[in-house]
């Protein structure tokens, strides 16, 4: 720790003058920022430059050709009477509520199935993660079809099974089930990350538990969830927050439509910034979105994230 | 030398894909397991079986009920006019040209910021990497519609340059903070026997923890590669004509001119599916150790 | 906004203004005002432009055939080739990079106009020893080109407008006389719905008034009359004698224009003659697919399809005829606009190049592949339309339609400012909603209260 010191011990002449004079710990402190200016310097660039422009859109009004008016709260004001806005937050909300929770569990279930040591389970594993790495814009055109009413995979299998023609992407009632179901093809991210989680746990607890006569049930609710909350924890609030920013589909497969069921917050601020060239109004909704996520991020954390059993607590 | 046996942790050592010895089990709950196992597996390729198929089909054969799995004969012909109805050697040359560029932003500059959380304590280091965490929560679409009229401005539309120049600056949150979990677990040891030998913390980040660090440093380019080959919001917003264009972007406008050209649509979905598969057939438990390493560390 | 055309008798004009412009039409290669004699220097001039591969393998053939007559001006195609072009544009605008000259869709036409983006060409034009003659466009085009003050600050691109296309075979294998463009030829609605009717097939052969037909599984389908461009909706409204547009805005809460798109409606939930189709690709296939697979009769589609359906691309023999009257016979007639921008630093080349785009060569080479119909007189006269009709792509009595009956039954009007935001919002999914099932007069009132708010706002934000 002394290397520098005896350095300059031998041969102060060879330093430059300004290192001389600094300590070790102000030294530090160049190099850590040294390191991590891209990052900072980054954050000014493309984050709070961005965010005091956004604050500065909030109270005007631009279309991006004349000059920027000056209209107060009028953009606020209009979050509160906006027709389509509430729209816009049902069809996200619903969205989420449905799909994260369920793709949760499906995941978590698929973990569990892959968690055996079986022959050949490699394949499946392979198999079952697959689909999450699909490009998104090359799964809404395949969905697309996949959902078509006429010929589309789904209609044909479900008619297969004497069952009726769905009007699956033409219908408001299910165009976002549609959606829905589409994203759970790509649940493979979150079951990784549950199998790793599953396959962190010690075999000594279950092997405890077994000598105590507990059933499958009862090693699944005493050992396996509560040894897996914090991991659960993570994928419910990335799940949230993928789930909150929901774009691709909703702008490629449905266009929003029909009769704006799937107008996604961010397809609708996309459309307000880029169709309706209403960039202050945009930037409003977009600071509302910003504020739900910091809101519901709030709420994980304090109502779930609290009983989430850490194994080595802090870090 | 040998990099790949350093672990990330006792719980993250896992390699999901490979397989274990199989333990005594009952057979039944083998046979149920497998009966599962191969339906979720029917489940999951089903799409992918209808891609390729409708992907092969004349314009007769896809609208046919009920539909014929194995087309025959198969229109292989279906591929060429696919990619020849938009010049997509040219988007194809830009996905590679913005993905390629954003690789070596992020193994560049995210390893540098991640060094710097990782190793140096230094005054506010806390506060900056608490910001880093935040940036990671936050949805980009906040700043979707400044950062446009920033690069309007800076004449920047319709260039990769939106798409490239802002990953040299730290290469996103995500990624230094996946890198600073790897650091952490390299040895100091190893560090201070280079510093003893009179090398700076620069060569230290470069000559020792760069190398040693190559399978975190390789997961994160390959997720730096997919994201930035999937992404189509930033494209869409920034790139305006075809001498710019993505495949993302490439295969959108595809779809617009195209409607009920299904035939086609899949063949040029098919194409820029493939090289993500292949790219995660050659390099699986790249893709296992990134999870892993975001998961369990968080 | 008068949306109303004149009923004039347009054959009649036409041939007396024939003589002046084949007069004016020889001054066409002399009107060189801007060529560069040796070593002058070349101005160079920018269009933006969306299209296909027709569209754009016209305008390039359009630009070199320009500059040949111009060697003094240079023009630059700056083509997008898909969706999203307005918002190109604008950026560009915003980014200090603007285009010289554009395409302009109608549905923004008022709304740049009214923010002063549009250069005034109305003094060029009434100059021109061609374009100023008072019959060289049809009587529509001031309609829509012109302001409330008689200024233009753009020229229509061409007119387009939708029709009927039948399977021909069919009609003749069934018996059934087809409509055609005359008046005695224009089908009433209720001729219409019973011919749908009769050529509508469920799997069992039984057709939509028989005991037992089974709307979910139809074989054929009579007709396709789609929600999916306002278009077809606009000449429904029209035809039963509602407005589209007032000084209010969005006109579609009156009770005729309601009536009308329910008529749209029932085409599909109450007769059960045409498939749910709120959009193109949610059906799966195109009008065109099923027409040629002999899954659709009738389809109701825009002019500018006869560039692919027609009777040498499809496998079955193509007709057209006009759509069905409510209680008028009706089509909806529009086109983009060309338009240079008002901060363009070369305003005289700048019209040089829009006046070429007005002129045969442009026009033509669209007319003949059946994109585009005439918005020349000259192009309606018989030498005329012996210029461009093309054997194996307009059918014979397409004729008829051209001079006959759309200047009679065509109806253009000026889509007012804010309108795309308004559609897109608020119009647009309320028409899904009907394609949907829903009455119309459910959704109709309130989108209209909410569109008529938008446009409100615009025109307020522009004044």
């Amino acid at each position: 720790m002394t290397t520098t010191a005896e350095v300059r011990n031998t041969d102060p002449r060879a330093q430059p003058l300004l290192k001389r004079r600094l300590t070790l710990s102000q030294r530090r402190n160049i190099t850590g920022y040294l390191f991590i200016s891209p990052f900072i310097l980054g954050f000014l660039l493309w984050f709070l430059i961005p965010a005091l422009i956004a604050l500065y859109l909030t109270v005007h009004r631009w279309n991006l050709i004349s000059a920027p008016q000056f209209v107060g709260l009028d953009n606020i004001e209009h979050l509160f009477n906006d027709p389509l806005l509430p729209q816009a937050l049902k069809a996200t909300f619903t969205y989420t509520i449905v799909a994260v929770p369920l793709g949760l569990l499906i995941s978590f279930g698929l973990a569990m199935l892959l968690n055996n040591q079986l022959p050949g389970i490699g394949i499946f594993r392979t198999i079952f993660y697959l689909p999450s790495i699909i490009p998104a814009v090359a799964s809404a055109a395949l969905w697309a079809w996949i959902f078509n009413t006429e010929f589309g995979l789904m209609n044909v299998l479900i008619r297969s099974l004497g069952g009726p023609k769905v009007p699956w992407l033409q219908s408001p009632d299910w165009a976002l089930p549609a959606l829905i179901i589409m994203s759970l093809w790509s649940v493979g991210g979150s079951m990784i990350i549950f199998l790793a989680g599953l396959q962190g746990i010690p075999d000594i607890y279950y092997e405890a538990a077994e000598i105590d006569g507990a059933g499958r049930w009862k090693k699944l609710r005493h050992i396996t969830l509560p040894m897996m909350s914090p991991v659960i924890f993570f994928n419910l609030i990335i799940g949230f927050i993928n789930s909150f920013q929901v774009f691709v589909a909703g702008y490629l497969i449905t266009d929003g439509g029909p009769t704006n069921a799937t107008l996604f917050l961010v397809l609708y601020i996309y459309r307000t910034a880029f169709r309706s060239l209403n960039m202050g109004y945009a930037a409003t909704v977009s600071w509302l979105l910003f504020f739900i996520l910091m809101g519901l991020s709030f709420l994980v954390f304090r109502y779930i994230g609290n009983r989430v059993y850490y194994e080595n607590p802090g870090e | 030398m040998s990099s790949s046996d350093i672990s990330l942790s006792e719980s993250t050592s896992v390699s999901a894909f490979e397989e274990q010895a199989p333990p005594s089990k009952s057979r039944w709950m083998h046979w149920f397991t497998y009966i599962l196992l191969i339906a979720v597996a029917a489940l999951m390729l089903f799409p992918f079986l209808w891609l390729v198929s409708s992907s092969l089909k004349s314009q007769v054969q896809i609208f046919a009920y009920p539909p014929e799995w194995i087309p025959n004969p198969p229109i292989w012909q279906n591929y060429v006019d696919a990619m020849t109805f938009r010049p997509f050697h040219i988007y194809l040359r830009n996905s590679i040209a913005i993905a390629s560029l954003n690789v070596i932003a992020v193994v560049l500059t995210s390893s540098l910021c991640a060094y710097g959380f990782a190793r140096i304590r230094f005054w506010g280091r806390e506060f900056w990497f608490s910001i880093v965490i935040a940036t990671l929560l936050l949805p980009s679409i906040v700043t979707l519609v400044p950062q446009f009229i920033i690069f309007t401005r800076l004449g920047w539309i319709d260039t990769i340059l939106p798409l490239t120049v802002p990953i040299f600056f730290g290469g996103g949150a995500f990624n230094i903070f996946l890198l600073r979990q790897f650091f952490r677990t390299i040895p100091e040891e190893l560090a201070d026997a280079a510093r003893i030998d009179g090398c700076s913390e620069f060569g230290i980040y470069w000559r020792v923890m760069m190398p040693l660090s190559k399978p975190a440093l390789i997961t994160v380019a390959i997720f730096t590669f997919l994201a930035s080959w999937n992404d189509l919001i930033g494209p869409l917003v920034y790139l305006r004509t075809p001498d710019t264009y993505t495949v993302a972007i490439g295969l959108a406008q595809f779809r617009g001119a195209l409607t009920t050209r299904w035939d086609l649509q899949m063949a040029a979905a098919t194409v820029m599916v493939l090289p993500v598969v292949v790219l995660f057939f050659f390099a699986q438990r790249y893709f296992i150790k990134g999870i892993v390493m975001t998961g369990l560390k968080g | 906004m008068s949306p109303k055309l004149s009923r004039r008798s347009f054959l009649r004009m036409a041939g007396a203004s024939a003589a002046g412009l084949a007069a004016g039409a020889q001054l066409l290669p002399k009107v060189r005002v801007f060529a560069a004699p040796n070593g002058q220097e070349v101005v160079r001039i920018s269009f933006a432009g969306w299209g296909q591969v027709a569209e754009q393998d016209g305008v390039v053939a359009a630009i070199e055939a320009f500059q040949a007559e111009n060697p003094g001006i240079e023009v630059e195609w700056r083509h997008t080739p898909d969706t999203d072009f307005t918002t190109v544009f604008l950026s560009n605008i915003a980014a200090g990079t603007p285009p010289d000259t554009s395409f302009i869709a109608s549905n923004n036409y008022e709304t740049f106009r009214n923010q002063g983006l549009l250069l005034d060409i109305t003094d060029y034009i009434t100059n021109d020893p061609l374009l100023g003659q008072p019959d060289y466009f049809l009587p529509q085009e001031a309609q829509r080109s012109a302001d409330d003050n008689g200024r233009w600050h753009g020229i229509g691109s061409t007119w387009v407008a939708p029709h009927i296309y039948y399977n021909a075979a069919l009609f003749e294998e069934e018996g059934i006389t087809p409509p055609g463009f005359t008046d005695d030829e224009i089908w009433d609605w209720d001729t219409f719905l019973a011919v749908a009717k009769q050529l509508t097939v469920d799997s069992n052969g039984l057709h939509p008034d028989d005991d037992g037909f089974d709307p979910d599984n139809i074989e054929r389908w009579g007709v396709q009359y789609p929600f999916s461009n306002e278009t077809y909706i606009a000449a429904a409204v029209f035809s039963n004698g509602g407005q589209m547009v007032n000084e209010n805005g969005s006109a579609l809460d009156s009770p005729e224009a309601m009536e009308a798109m329910q008529r749209m409606a029932d085409l599909i939930y109450v007769h059960h003659v045409a498939p749910q189709s709120a959009s193109l690709s949610s059906l799966g296939m195109s009008n065109t697919q099923m027409l040629d697979t002999g899954r659709l009769a009738m389809a109701v589609d825009g002019s500018w399809a006869l560039s692919w359906i027609n009777s040498s691309l499809l496998t079955v023999p193509i007709g057209t005829g006009a759509l069905p009257k409510m209680t008028q016979p009706a089509t909806h007639m529009q086109a983009h606009f060309h338009g240079a921008l008002a901060a363009t630093e070369h305003p005289d080349e700048a019209w040089q190049w829009l006046r070429f785009l007005a002129t045969p060569f442009y026009t033509l080479q669209f007319m003949k592949i059946g994109l585009w119909l005439p918005s020349q007189t000259a192009q309606t006269t018989e030498e005329g339309l012996a210029e461009w009709i093309t054997e194996g792509i307009h059918p014979d009595n397409y004729v008829d339609f051209v001079s006959e009956y759309l200047p009679n039954y065509g109806v253009a009007y000026r889509v007012p400012p804010g309108y795309v935001e308004a559609f897109t919002n608020f119009l647009n999914p309320a028409y899904e909603a009907i394609a949907n099932g829903t009455p119309a007069v459910d959704v109709m009132p309130e989108a209209v209260r909410q569109a008529n708010e938008v446009i409100a706002a615009a025109i307020a934000a522009s004044s």
